[in-house]
């Protein structure tokens, strides 16, 4: 990945779709993310708003901080929506109302509401190839009404509905591998980010939005409130999320897989769980099955980026 | 505020806006290349070209750095814009037909011809050289334009890699890929469309990760007057 830093920031498009004056909580990881794929729209970008954090925050009656035509719907229904909508471009632009090519239809929601209960409507539109893009801010539960567990929710993290105990480890089931569900559609772009790599996640969402066709990108949202971990440490906790294999960056371009960032030596896992609230309860052993398993998980996505990187080479 | 037409429809505008602003508030395309939102204007490409009707003159203008003036009337799909634009397009896609981006544009405007003069990617937009001197303060891009003193040779762009800081902003507002960056082997690499350099990273003392060029941390130390040992660590461990 280019690693642009401090001067190229200063040509960063200073368009801001999502306006500030929101309710986000001090130093939400989600929320940058979402600022920053906001401002990757651009102007002719219709948004599709599941419920949950991102949308609470950004519409208190009578306020809304979209700047961009955005539509709220229920959990289960936001990629059925977004494909209504695609249809109905596609219809208007058959009667030279609008330019086609020219609209991108967004959909976003939660962890909760996009790996539990909108993966139905999302396979759904995936499916049956709907020209659109769709973003989960994943940061790991259900954190809007406080803190419980979904299937994105990592082994071992403690929440208010896997709380752990004398009996209990915390969340006692491995985080669901989205993005292989998604690449399982075969849809031309599949990508992993996060805000703490700003231009790689703008980048992605600029390359989900030329794609003609389904793209789906996985964006790693710290949520210093759910987490429980201090607020002015979130683009570290995603940087370390990254560095220790946790959270690896990559992208499946129409099934070529493609690391953005490497790591030429993970950092020990410990350096990520430290600091935060809901992994405080771990022991050494813990910490170890975790990480052994995380190495795994890493060591067998390098694979398929080797196998890719060998099959386009020939 | 201004008041002109834009293909007949009208618009009014701040008085110092462009007319590629004007479009913009009333969704009408033109085409850019050069431009960058959060760039001075460079005006090098041409591609921008609208017809511009004031004081009863018709004048061919590129609309990202043309002010707009009360009472003009502009047009954007007229002949002679069209006309003017194709030929803009018909240059670049003589010099570099192995652009994607002039490709898609020479295909829209109908251009065929392909005389193949060079096969560089840089299309001599000028963004790095503005963003460079502007943006970052460096002013190491130098283009020797053609001209007299240049005879028929084909402009060209020059890096200082004295002055320059490895800093990657020119490959982030390069429009076609033609300068590139990456880092590797604790090194980063800046390939240009006549030249390669490599730059050596600093490594954190703490965590042993590389994440910086050594030029760009002497020359930010000099910039803040910070210590060295400010230097040393990389964000995380910092
Ligand atoms: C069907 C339904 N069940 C429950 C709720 C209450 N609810 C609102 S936001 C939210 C949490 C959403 O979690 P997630 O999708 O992960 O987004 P986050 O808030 O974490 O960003 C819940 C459970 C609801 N709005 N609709
Ligand atoms: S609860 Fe978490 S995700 Fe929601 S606004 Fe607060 S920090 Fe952001
Ligand atoms: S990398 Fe060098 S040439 Fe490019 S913008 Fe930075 S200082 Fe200028
Ligand atoms: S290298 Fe890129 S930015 Fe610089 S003049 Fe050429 S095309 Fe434009
Ligand atoms: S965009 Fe106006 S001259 Fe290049
Ligand atoms: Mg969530």
């Amino acid at each position: 990945m280019e690693n642009y830093n401090v001067f190229a920031s200063r040509v960063v498009s200073k368009n801001e779709p999502l306006a500030p004056g929101h309710r986000a909580c001090t130093g939400c990881g989600e929320v940058l993310a979402l600022r920053l794929c906001a401002k990757a729209f651009g102007k002719n970008t219709i948004v599709v708003n599941a419920t949950g954090c991102m949308e609470i925050i950004a519409s208190q009656a009578p306020y809304n901080s979209w700047r961009l035509p955005w539509i709220h719907t229920l959990f289960e229904n936001a990629s059925a929506t977004a494909s209504g909508i695609e249809a109905a471009i596609k219809v208007l632009a058959r009667k030279n109302r609008v330019p086609e090519s020219e609209i991108n239809v967004v959909a976003i929601g939660g962890d909760g509401s996009t790996v539990d209960i909108g993966i139905q409507s999302l396979s759904g539109a995936l499916e049956r190839g709907h020209n659109f893009t769709y973003i989960c801010f994943d940061n790991e539960a259900y954190m809007n009404t406080g803190i419980q567990r979904s299937s994105a929710t990592p082994f071992g993290a403690s929440t208010t509905t896997s709380p752990a105990g004398k009996k209990s480890i915390g969340q006692s089931t491995w985080k669901k591998d989205m993005p292989a569900i998604m690449a399982a559609h075969n849809i031309p772009y599949v990508a992993t980010a996060c805000p703490s790599y700003p231009f790689d996640l703008m980048n992605k969402v600029e390359k989900a939005l030329a794609t003609k066709g389904p793209a789906y990108i996985h964006v790693f949202s710290v949520c210093p409130t759910g987490w429980r971990s201090a607020g002015n440490l979130s683009v570290r906790y995603g940087r370390l999320a990254v560095e220790t294999g946790v959270f690896p960056l990559y992208e499946i371009e129409n099934g070529v897989y493609k690391m953005s960032v490497e790591v030429p030596e993970l950092k020990p896992l410990t350096a990520y769980t430290k600091g935060q609230g809901r992994f405080k309860h771990l022991k050494e052993d813990n910490l170890a099955k975790i990480e052994a398993r995380v190495h795994e998980e890493y060591e067998k996505l390098l694979e398929k980026c080797n196998l890719s990187a060998v099959e386009e080479g020939k | 505020m201004i008041n002109l037409t834009i293909d007949d429809r009208t618009v009014s505008v701040e008085k110092n806006a462009t007319i590629l602003q004007a479009a913009e508030k009333l969704n009408i395309k033109i085409p850019t290349l050069c431009y960058n939102e959060e760039m001075a204007p460079i005006g090098s490409c041409r591609i921008c070209v609208v017809e511009a009707i004031k004081g009863g003159e018709s004048l061919i203008v590129s609309a990202c750095n043309t002010g707009v003036e009360e009472g003009m009337k502009v047009y954007t799909k007229s002949e002679k814009a069209i006309e003017a634009r194709k030929f803009a397009v018909k240059i670049l896609y003589s010099e570099n037909p192995s652009v994607k981006l002039i490709r898609d544009l020479a295909e829209e405007y109908g251009v065929v011809e392909d005389i193949n003069v060079r096969k560089s990617e840089c299309i001599h937009c000028e963004r790095c050289v503005h963003a460079c001197r502007d943006v970052v303060g460096q002013n190491a891009i130098v283009l020797t334009t053609c001209g007299l003193s240049y005879g028929n040779d084909a402009p060209s762009l020059k890096w200082d890699f004295d002055k320059c800081i490895a800093c990657g902003t020119c490959a982030f507002v390069c429009p076609t890929g033609a300068v590139k960056m990456h880092d590797h082997d604790g090194v980063r690499t800046l390939l240009t469309p006549e030249s390669k350099q490599d730059f050596t990273l600093k490594k954190c003392v703490s965590c042993g990760s590389y994440f910086m060029p050594e030029v760009q941390a002497q020359y930010l130390m000099k910039k803040t007057e910070l210590p060295a040992d400010k230097f040393d660590q990389c964000m995380n461990c910092r």
